[in-house]
């Protein structure tokens, strides 16, 4: 696959001194569906709005096709945008904001190819129905899909899409979610998104860009980042992570053994963390939803077993959420338990007690403290 | 009444009868008596109650009281015109162009200001700018382009239409602005992402969307020319005569009051109709910019 977009050491330096985005690279493949994901600050609206030619960058280059678009102001870019608030033009009926980017003053299209484009824009939402309305008639959700047919009525090389679920509820959203990416596996349109909902990010990207203060911390598919995060700041953005801070008291063979003043856990070293020495201070990472309770006393080799006093419990429905203490400066771990029948209520640890628990070492990760 | 009817009615009476009194005795009762006295027949030197349309047909036949309606209009829509030619771009500058929020309110406020200052004082002005010895005039003559002081600025409809365009511009200047600053700006980069430069995004969104700003300030600049009597008598020639100095003269030098009172009545029927007008296009573009 040939690569559509290129940013090459991009910059936005914002008068004050702000620097929104510091340098980034970034290739994305036509046909891709890529996420852009951070919280928000860290420069992945700025990024995409530089896409769409809103912000002209500081430094750097991007192009399209191999082309400069660099200079080149927002209508004269193949690039359409979903924005987050939908903008759809109040003034005009549904009909007509899709076929707004149809009768621009250079794109002259022919009536009939107009209406013909119009009305399969449409049809690919499902508004067909709702072509004479206004867009303070339509809901939150047909809001959205018309904002969606606007764009790729254009047909555009790249397709922008900001925020574009954030104002719609839980339900719509998850829904709007598997529609989306149905839409992009149809139409084969190159998707850039920005979000800061990693569920989203992981639900329909092909690769996620994981943003933090305007420079890229991981590029990868959702897999990647979920289970080979390079940095604490990936282990906890991407899925809750507990980090928990102690010094590394053994190595062996990929493997380290991080004391927590008392408690001794089990990790793999994240590739970024090789480097570590025994005494060196470092992070070990654990997924809430990878713990388990252990009654007996077994004790495996690829098994980290540990201790912790159980402090609260919350009722999740799908799962019970433990607030515990960990080792000698109780750090704040959280453990999640599948309640996969209603037996493992019985099998609970009492409140205020010490209980064990074990992970699987593969599954905690060791990073070296300064990367936070 | 029951107590609880009897509480509701001093409530009401307490609030609402001094305004509703006000109202009834310097709007409606006015408005009742002018259009009574409009029907009266002038029995010089003075007039009888009647019921007769003599005076409105002599609004309407003699080509003097038709020609200054007509010659009024004609002002009030160039007034309009050149408030709207010199509004519109102001606001749109304002909302658009400047960038941060204190130098927009500063200008804004130098457009208003104006508004505080006495209206005499500013039609006054323009005698002194456009007069023979005035700013004008010294200019031209320093330049060079002219030797002698020129008359041809003052008293004349030219003069007439500069006074009266300059002391309404801030009620052009308002409601625009007040309109392009609900654009939400996303519409224009939602035009631009679309492929529309910066003209064709101006009429296809920013335009129609502040067209109820457009249609109220020309209403309110139009109504307020034609009814204006000032202008005319300090910057207006022997041709500059308005619709509102001829009431004036009806009930004064003249003596008319039954005529003045037709012709009053005609202007409020004008001025109201234009109103209503307005007010429908002003609801045909109504827009819920949410």
């Amino acid at each position: 696959m040939k690569t559509i977009i290129q940013l090459e050491n991009v910059s936005k330096i914002y008068s004050g001194g702000f620097k929104a985005v510091d340098g980034i690279d970034l290739g994305i493949l036509e046909g891709e569906f890529v996420t852009l994901l951070g919280p928000s600050g860290c420069g992945k609206t700025t990024t995409l709005r530089m896409l769409a030619g809103f912000e002209e960058p500081t430094r750097g280059r991007i192009s399209l096709d191999g082309q400069d678009i660099t200079d080149s102001p927002p209508y004269r870019r193949p690039i359409n945008t979903v924005f987050q608030d939908y903008a759809l033009f109040p003034h005009l009926s549904v009909l007509d904001n899709v076929a707004y980017g149809l009768r621009t003053g250079k794109r002259k299209l022919g009536q009939a190819l107009v209406a013909e484009r119009v009305k399969s824009a449409l049809g690919m939402v499902g508004l067909l129905g709702k072509a004479d309305n206004r867009p303070g008639q339509l809901s939150g959700g047909q809001r959205q899909r018309v904002a969606m047919a606007r764009a790729l009525a254009c047909q555009p090389r790249v397709l922008l899409l900001d925020e574009p679920l954030s104002a719609l509820d839980v339900k719509l959203r998850e829904k709007m979610q598997v529609e989306l990416k149905q839409l992009h596996q149809q139409l084969g349109i190159t998707f850039l998104m920005v979000t800061h909902d990693q569920k989203e990010a992981l639900v329909m990207s092909d690769r996620i860009v994981v943003m933090h203060d305007g420079k890229i911390a991981q590029i990868g598919t959702p897999e990647d980042l979920y289970d080979r995060p390079a940095s604490a700041y990936v282990a906890d953005f991407i899925g809750a992570s507990n980090l928990l801070h102690g010094k590394v008291s053994a190595l062996s063979d990929g493997f380290a053994e991080v004391d927590l003043d008392g408690a001794v856990l089990r990790g793999r070293l994240a590739d970024s963390a090789r480097g570590l020495a025994v005494g060196d201070a470092a992070v070990i990472s654990l997924r809430p939803e990878r713990v388990q309770r252990v009654t007996g006393s077994e004790s495996k080799e690829s098994l980290s077993v540990f201790e912790a006093r159980v402090m609260n419990r919350h009722f999740h429905g799908y799962d019970v959420r433990l607030d515990a203490k960990i080792g000698g400066r109780y750090q704040d771990l959280a453990i999640d338990l599948r309640r996969d029948s209603i037996a493992m209520v019985d099998s609970l640890p009492p409140m205020g007690e010490v209980a064990r628990f074990a992970m699987a070492a593969a599954d905690a990760l060791v990073f070296a403290e300064d990367q936070q | 009444m029951t107590p609880r009817q009897k509480r509701y009615w001093s409530g009401f009476v307490g609030v609402f009868g001094v305004p509703l009194v006000w109202t009834s005795l310097f709007l409606l009762i006015p408005y009742a008596v002018m259009l009574a006295v409009s029907f009266w027949t002038r029995k010089f030197p003075l007039f009888v109650p009647d019921f007769q349309f003599g005076n409105f047909r002599q609004v309407f036949t003699d080509p003097q009281y038709l020609e200054v309606l007509l010659r009024t209009g004609k002002i009030a829509a160039l007034v309009s015109v050149f408030a709207l030619a010199l509004g519109y771009p102001l606001a749109y500058f304002l909302i658009f162009i400047v960038r941060t929020a204190k130098v927009r309110n500063f200008l804004y406020m130098v457009v208003i200001v104006p508004l505080w200052v006495s209206y005499l004082l500013r039609a006054y002005v323009w005698k002194i700018i456009l007069g023979t010895g005035g700013v004008l005039n010294s200019f031209l003559m320093w330049t060079g382009i002219i030797d002698q002081p020129s008359g041809l600025f003052l008293y004349n409809q030219t003069a007439m239409v500069i006074t009266l365009t300059y002391i309404f511009i801030p009620f052009m200047v308002m409601p625009i602005y007040t309109a392009l600053e609900k654009i939400p700006p996303r519409l224009i980069e939602a035009s631009h992402d679309l492929g529309e430069g910066p003209f064709w995004t101006f009429l296809r969104v920013v335009l129609p969307l502040s067209w109820g700003g457009v249609v109220a300030g020309a209403t309110l600049t139009f109504c307020l020319a034609f009814g204006d009597f000032v202008a005319p008598s300090l910057v207006g020639g022997p041709d500059g005569m308005l619709v509102a100095n001829t009431v004036q003269t009806q009930f004064g030098a003249a003596l008319n009051w039954p005529l003045g009172s037709a012709l009053s009545t005609v202007i409020l029927l004008l001025v109201l109709t234009i109103i209503t007008i307005s007010e429908r296009s002003e609801r045909y573009g109504k827009i819920d910019l949410d």
